[in-house]
């Protein structure tokens, strides 16, 4: 408030009127006679900044309605409080303050009041500077990654960016519950650059495993067990100037694997957005851990976290530098976001013909996966590659110390241990062949086009849902539909119908000879359409005759009916031999870790007898068999979930 | 098999398997793993206790060597090779057969491990598709190998810039 001082009585008397009116139009109080009022109140400061400089700190806010001037409080530590901190300015009047009275490079705590009629309101939300000249800290950060060969690693190392990983800079001092002082980020080269002030502070610069490639914003995450993140830090260096500070991680170094896998993960990424255009906008998470046992997979609902588990097992197999192994679980992850998964997961061993349609389709894409990204690398990046130069990219490495496996998904022998659409090595090289005939992109189209086209799934997502995805997504025409079923029918798998159709109805129904096997296909000879496959043959009354199917392929279920001379009549039909039903839960096999219902068996195959007094009954003539594949669910039959609509059989039928 | 854990991992470990254990419970999605090939080799002590580095040389050991194939093959072979020094008291040390998916053959073997030295046994198998080796697996055994228990140094937790933990490995 100003002094008194004397004033002329005539402009005392005008300036009288003037707070009058002034006064009145502020709320009525008048001058010289003040009614009896509670004591005011006054808000807190909501916004506030304080920025660092050269041997100050500036703060500045904005106003608070009614306020007559500010108190500025500051500590060393926080949080600070009007009864904690010192009182740095009081009655200060404006939006800006400038605390010359600092060391550089000591983080500062400052929080601020209103005053009005000398009632101090709470205190501010908190901010902090650490002043000194300004200065950069940059550098670039590499990884040493293990080539592999294919038997294994080969001794050799390649240094890598570490890319688009999060860099701290970490007061050395600080308690390590503290934030760092500032935060970057890696280049696609490893290389970070970050302003900071400096001052006395001893730091260290620190990358973490955590990285948000290119233009993502979701975050590739890898953590031990317990979610911490991995981290490699700098030696300790005093904050003055610009610093240059590179690091290189070894594979010596305990997070070395992290790193790696983080890397891997990167490339899918980077790979995600050539083939749809767009970062994957879901986060990824890798667990991993020197020693853990548990295997390498991909869980959805784990208790521990959603994402991509990795072995590491002391003194056994370890997967952390195991290209192939991480790219094969990304493309489970990738199944996961932009496709259908439905199998029902567990153990699978290579070499397998007879497994679920749905694991063998799973784990058949994600064991293609690795090769494709190896290709897209060579073509676009190579110096990502870690293979020794020349090795085939379909080749799937899994080490472990001078155990491991390998195995080209490209080039799978050409034997029935590699056959049909419940065979994943089957699945993995017609993805390849397509890749090669087609591109990656027509690839991705119809995989993502599953889910676009078919989400939610009311049917078994399989091998047979990519072909029928193709055939509506890329209309092919009939050379193209000709190369398309070379590819598939290379191992053994037949999405076309047989040379014995049309044979839809009893009239184009062709003659079966008893004790001959006939060969067929469950593919309609025209799409969109359902496939029934009609078969005649001669009965003499009073004989017995077996209708059999075997020799179930490609996930073939069928159901068997037998019809009357007069080709209208049921006298008998069958779905599975023993009448055995198939139903979720399905019959689990033990010694393949509970990998439920297989295909292969012919544990789905259907048998009816003709018996004589069924013969006798409708005499001598000829009789009609109709075989389809077993609706999804009837009142008296189902097709298991592991099973196909399409696949192949034999038809025999004998006469004791 | 080697047992040489790092004490923090493992306890790290043991709660993921009980995490895991527990998810399952819950309903979790399948787990998505990586392929094997469809052959598997142990060699391991026929006596639970003589665990290979408490065995010394000039003992006589019992050991059994499994293999199983995931898959029908007619043509499985199982072979086990010892060091030159150590001797053969009983069994055969080598198979060969038809074999059912997920059928387990062993042979049980008792050697007298070298006097001198420690050359390890290893066990191979194979299963042959037109004549030529479609897969196959090794297993080693050490005796007298000198396992030591590495315990990692507790680590403090740091926080990144988000508040989240970070253990650093300088």
């Amino acid at each position: 408030m100003g002094r008194p001082f004397n004033m002329p009585s005539g402009l005392r008397s005008l300036l009288a009127v003037f707070i009058v009116i002034a006064g009145c139009s502020g709320g009525g109080s008048v001058v010289g006679t003040p009614p009896p009022q509670n004591p005011p109140t006054i808000s807190a400061l909501s916004s506030i900044s304080a920025v660092a400089g050269n041997n100050s700190v500036t703060i500045s806010w904005n106003p608070v309605s009614g306020a007559a001037s500010y108190n500025i409080y500051r500590s060393l530590s926080s949080p600070v409080t009007k009864n904690t901190g010192t009182k740095i300015a009081a009655g200060i009047v404006g939006t800006v303050f400038s605390d010359a009275t600092v060391t550089n490079g000591t983080r500062l705590f400052y929080v601020m009041t209103s005053i009005l009629s000398g009632v101090e309101s709470a205190e501010s939300t908190e901010v902090s500077a650490v002043p000194g000249s300004t200065g950069t800290i940059s550098g670039k950060i590499l990884y040493e990654d293990k080539e592999i060969g294919p038997t294994g690693f080969t001794g050799k190392t390649i240094m890598k960016a570490v890319r688009y990983a999060t860099v701290d800079i970490v007061d050395a001092n600080a308690s390590p519950t503290s934030l760092p002082l500032y935060r970057t980020q890696t280049d696609a080269l490893g290389v970070y650059s970050t302003p900071t002030a400096t001052g006395s502070t001893t730091v260290y610069v620190r990358v973490n495993s955590q990285a948000m490639p290119g233009t993502s914003t979701s975050a590739i995450t890898v953590t031990n067990l317990a979610s911490a993140k991995y981290g490699v830090p700098s030696q300790n260096f005093t904050l003055s100037g610009s610093a240059n500070v590179n690091l290189v991680i070894s594979t010596t170094n305990t997070a070395g694997g992290a790193f790696h896998i983080l890397d891997v993960m990167t490339t899918g990424y980077d790979f995600v957005n050539d083939l749809s255009g767009a970062y994957p906008a879901v986060p990824l998470n890798a667990f991993w851990a020197p020693g853990n046992p548990n295997g390498t997979f991909f869980c959805v609902g784990c208790a521990a976290g959603d994402g991509i588990y990795v072995l590491s097992q002391t003194g056994g197999d370890t997967d952390e530098y195991d290209d192939d192994v991480l790219w094969h679980e990304f493309g489970h992850v990738l199944a996961h976001n932009y496709s259908i998964d439905v199998s029902p997961g567990g153990a699978h061993y290579l070499g397998d013909s007879g497994y679920d349609l749905r694991l063998a389709w799973s784990e058949g894409w994600a064991d293609f996966f690795p090769g494709a990204v190896k290709t897209w690398l060579k073509a676009t990046n190579p110096g990502l590659l870690s293979i020794r130069p020349g090795m085939t990219l379909t080749t799937y490495v899994d080490t472990s110390g001078s155990n491991g496996f390998s195995f080209d998904f490209g080039n799978p022998a050409a034997n029935t241990n590699f056959y049909y659409s419940s065979n994943e090595a089957a699945v993995a090289k017609v993805l390849t062949d397509l890749q090669t005939l087609f591109t990656m992109n027509d690839i991705w189209d119809v995989f993502a086009g599953i889910k676009s086209n078919l989400s939610p799934a009311t049917d078994p997502v399989n091998l047979e849902t990519f072909w029928d995805m193709w055939i509506a997504l890329k209309t092919p025409d009939l050379a193209t539909l000709s190369q398309l079923n070379a590819i598939y029918s290379g191992r053994a798998i037949q999405y076309s119908a047989d040379n014995r159709e049309p044979n839809d109805t009893v009239a184009t129904a062709k003659t079966i000879t008893e004790g001959l096997s006939q060969d067929h296909t469950i593919y309609p000879f025209s799409l969109p359409g359902v496939d029934k496959d009609y078969s005649k043959f001669s009965v003499t009354a009073d004989s017995e005759y077996t209708i059999t199917t075997s020799n179930l392929l490609n996930g073939a279920d069928t159901y068997l009916r037998i019809l009357a001379p007069d080709g209208i009549t049921p006298i008998a039909e069958n779905d599975n031999i023993g009448n055995v039903t198939y139903t979720a839960p399905f019959n689990c096999d033990a010694l393949n870790n509970d990998v439920c219902h297989e295909n292969g068996n012919d544990l789905l195959a259907s048998r009816s007898i003709l018996t004589s007094q069924m013969t006798r009954s409708f005499g001598s003539g000829t009789y009609y068999v109709e075989i389809t594949s077993t609706p999804t669910s009837s009142p008296t039959s189902s097709r298991p979930l592991s099973a196909g609509k399409y696949g192949s059989y034999s038809l025999t039928i004998t006469s004791p | 098999m080697s047992m040489v854990f790092y004490f923090r991992s493992l306890v790290l470990v043991l709660a993921l398997a009980a995490a895991l254990s527990a998810s399952s419970a819950s309903g979790a999605s399948p787990m998505h793993s990586k392929p094997k090939p469809p052959v598997q080799i142990t060699i391991e002590a026929a006596q639970a206790g003589p665990a290979p580095d408490s065995i010394k040389p000039g003992d006589v050991v019992d050991l059994i060597v499994s293999a199983v194939a995931f898959v029908d093959t007619d043509a499985m072979t199982i072979t086990v090779a010892i060091p030159e020094s150590a001797v053969v008291i009983s069994g055969n040390l080598s198979w060969t057969g038809p074999a059912k998916r997920g059928e387990k053959k062993t042979l049980p073997i008792t050697v007298r491990v070298p006097q001198k030295g420690t050359g390890d046994i290893k066990a191979e198998m194979s299963i042959r598709r037109d004549g030529r080796i479609a897969f196959s697996a090794t297993a080693r055994y050490i005796p007298g190998e000198t396992k030591k228990l590495k315990t990692e140094q507790t680590r403090p937790l740091k926080k990144d810039s988000k508040g989240e933990d970070v253990i650093e490995y300088r």
